[in-house]
């Protein structure tokens, strides 16, 4: 049982490592374009809640706080992150073919 | 016997959905904490949500990756590599094989994740360069 939950953190430090390298690329892009309303903002966001969910998680696996060992908060925080992430491609799009914009346009901007 | 006979039908027609209440063979080898069959059907069921939810906005940019052309066409390919790579991995999550998916296909999404992050700064970094250069 050690073993396994050694195994799963490992792979959960390893996850949070990638996550936040992928953080600092995109709030590196955000930086760059001095803009929150663009894309790259809103996928630093969503990167943001995703590490939120798995910090959760690896607090509830350890032990750490028993609350999120008992709960699924963390896969809760998960799905919220996908959920938006769903949703800003999809408003993105529809406020772009609403506008008579491309949609690559609005990703390009910044 | 009815019900019996219900839920052995049950099971071969969803037999693709496997919510991990039933065997699991690591739960039961390391006696798992997670070995609860209620919170098992829960993250199941969240996976399934998740999984409907990524290939849902992998849609968007599947589009555009066939509709562009040019540099923005490998950052929309890389988005949709992502997005394909992390419905995997709630697929796989959902199918009870949760060591498979967290060893392997979360940290792959992240990778691919990186990997159109670069691209963007790549394409983007490329765009304002030409811009300067006019």
């Amino acid at each position: 049982m050690t073993e396994d939950v050694l195994f799963s953190s490992s792979f959960g430090n390893l996850t949070l490592v990638l996550l936040v390298i992928a953080l600092g690329i995109f709030v590196w892009l955000t930086a760059r374009s001095r803009n929150i309303k663009n894309f790259q903002f809103q996928i630093s966001m969503f990167i943001l809640i995703w590490i939120t969910g798995e910090v959760v998680d690896l607090l509830g696996e350890e032990g750490v706080v028993e609350v999120f060992s008992t709960t699924e908060i963390g896969i809760y925080v998960h799905v919220l992150a996908m959920a938006m992430f769903s949703a800003m491609l999809w408003i993105r799009f529809y406020l772009s073919e609403k506008r008579g914009k491309r949609i690559a346009d609005t990703l390009q901007e910044g | 016997m009815l019900a019996f006979y219900a839920i052995f039908i049950a099971r071969i027609q969803f037999s693709t959905l496997s919510f991990r209440s039933g065997i699991n063979a690591r739960n039961i080898i390391t006696g798992d904490v997670k070995n609860n069959p209620v919170k098992l059907a829960i993250e199941s069921w969240l996976d399934l949500v998740s999984a409907v939810m990524m290939f849902f906005a992998a849609i968007i940019p599947a589009y555009l990756s066939l509709k562009l052309k040019g540099d923005i066409s490998k950052v929309t390919i890389a988005l949709t590599a992502f997005i394909v790579v992390h419905g995997i991995y709630h697929v796989v999550r959902m199918q009870g094989i949760e060591s498979i998916a967290d060893s392997m296909f979360e940290p792959a999404s992240i990778i691919v994740l990186i990997a159109f992050g670069v691209t963007y700064l790549g394409v983007s970094y490329k765009k304002k360069q030409e811009a300067t250069g006019k």
